[in-house]
């Protein structure tokens, strides 16, 4: 190549000039000619020519940015709750009100101590007043001495003594035997009375089962929700605090 | 009615939030692609993007029309890509390029490419994010700027401050390392299944 040492440092502008077609006539012909007679230098632009189609592979990814400048009129101008309530929000509050309710309604009672975690379902405080009476049951063990006081005034003893003479009239209603003495009927209704405790406390249990087993699989879908809320509104905050910071920074200007 | 980018910085710098805003939607996918391209990671690249409009938006005053307002704002973007590429090498950490989002795929999708075309066009593009990230900055830049913007080696020069032969040569040092790389993977596009891609990927991102 005249002038231009062959495949020297200056080539290497005069290829590019040329691969990028930057140069003056009179440099692409000298290039042409040299290109022509050097194949290292033809190769070599064959080979850029190809590394320059594979860059066009390289595509964006989908962006929509939404950038925009507003006044700090426009900032002040807008009601607080178009910053405020997004849908996510809806939803996660939703999530929550569905859970206190179910909370509530399941008698969940929740205890956090001894580094455990201790969670019961059911009606704790009516199995803890009945297990304190029969002195049986796993709640009787961890019902306080406090207990004692509202038992002794509760109203459902009364109720199981109505019951109890119900019962014994429909068993025995056209029995002529002598009624019994008082003694006897002080045993038959400590039996009776600890029979129907018995059914109650079988009875609580069930139900006690039937919640907890409620309450798992309900939190178990609360939790599945609560993740899938808890990315879509951090994707949403995410976009929202890249706007809002935005925005503050430009009315801070 | 259409305006030229100065007519819109002459009323932005007014206080015309409005025309500044079309300027904005104008130039916000050029900017971010740059940013992508030069840093690699596209939550990195947005933020760059904002804070290249916020910094011109802040300087609308002091811009007296010495350059285009798209070579002002290209700088500013540049400007704030490396910053962030110093911070990544103080910081000790060289973070990978992204793997390619499938919704890219979607950016430039002639009709009739087929599902293997695709597939091939992926691939390729991953292979080509990882080429890059392994070039020097300097390299980095002055490709993307020449590649995917455009721009003239006189620009580039202007852009990157330096001298219009190392804009040349870094492209070359740029291209063969690309080449080598490519090579080593068995990857690389001949010129005859060129499908027309940088027409409309031009028509998309600008």
């Amino acid at each position: 190549m005249d002038g231009i040492p062959p495949c020297g440092v200056r080539d290497r502008e005069a290829l590019v000039a040329y691969l990028y077609d930057e140069c003056e006539p009179a440099e692409r012909e000298r290039v042409e000619a040299h290109l022509a007679v050097c194949v290292r230098c033809a190769d070599e632009v064959t080979a850029f020519r190809s590394v320059r189609c594979t860059l066009d592979a390289w595509t964006l990814p989908e962006a929509s940015l939404g950038l925009r400048v507003v006044s700090e009129r426009e900032t002040r101008g807008r009601p607080w709750w178009a910053f405020a309530w997004r849908p996510g929000w809806g939803l996660a509050a939703a999530a929550v009100a569905v859970f206190a309710a179910g909370l509530f309604l399941g008698g969940v009672e929740v205890q956090y101590g001894d580094g455990a975690l201790v969670l019961r379902a059911g009606l704790v405080d009516y199995v803890r007043s009945v297990a304190g009476t029969s002195g049986a049951g796993a709640a009787a063990a961890e019902a306080p001495a406090a207990v004692e006081p509202a038992q002794a005034a509760a109203p459902w003893r009364a109720d199981l003594v109505a019951l109890e003479q119900q019962l014994r009239r429909e068993l025995a209603p056209g029995e002529v035997a002598p009624r019994p003495g008082p003694e006897t009927r002080a045993i038959d209704h400590d039996a009776l009375l600890l029979q129907l405790q018995g059914l109650i406390a079988q009875s609580e249990r069930r139900q006690q089962q039937e919640r907890a087993l409620w309450l798992t699989e309900f939190a178990q879908e609360l939790d599945v929700q609560r993740h899938a809320d808890q990315q879509q509104l951090r994707q949403e905050l995410g976009a929202l605090e890249g706007v809002t910071d935005y925005l503050v920074r430009v009315s801070q200007r | 009615m259409h305006r030229t980018d100065e007519e819109l910085v002459e009323i932005a710098a007014r206080g015309g939030t409005d025309a500044f805003n079309e300027l904005v939607v104008r130039w916000e996918r050029p900017i971010h692609a740059l940013a992508y391209r030069v840093v690699g990671r596209d939550e990195d690249a947005r933020e760059i993007c904002q804070e290249a409009f916020l910094r011109a938006f802040r300087g609308l005053k002091r811009f007296k029309g010495q350059a285009k307002f798209s070579s002002w704002l290209y700088r500013i973007a540049l400007n704030l890509c490396h910053d962030w590429l110093r911070r990544q090498r103080r910081g000790g950490f060289v973070q990978p390029p992204e793997d390619a989002e499938p919704g890219e795929l979607g950016v430039v999708n002639p009709i009739n490419e087929t599902v293997e075309d695709l597939i091939i066009r992926r691939d390729l593009g991953r292979a080509v994010a990882q080429a890059m990230a392994l070039l020097p900055p300097e390299q980095r830049t002055v490709i993307v700027l020449k590649e995917y913007h455009g721009f003239t080696f006189r620009e580039i020069a202007e852009l990157a401050e330096c001298p219009l032969s190392t804009v040349k040569t870094r492209l070359y040092q740029g291209l063969n390392v690309l080449r080598k790389h490519l090579e080593r993977q068995g990857l690389s596009m001949s010129t005859a299944v060129r499908p027309g891609w940088r027409q409309r990927r031009a028509a998309q991102e600008v």
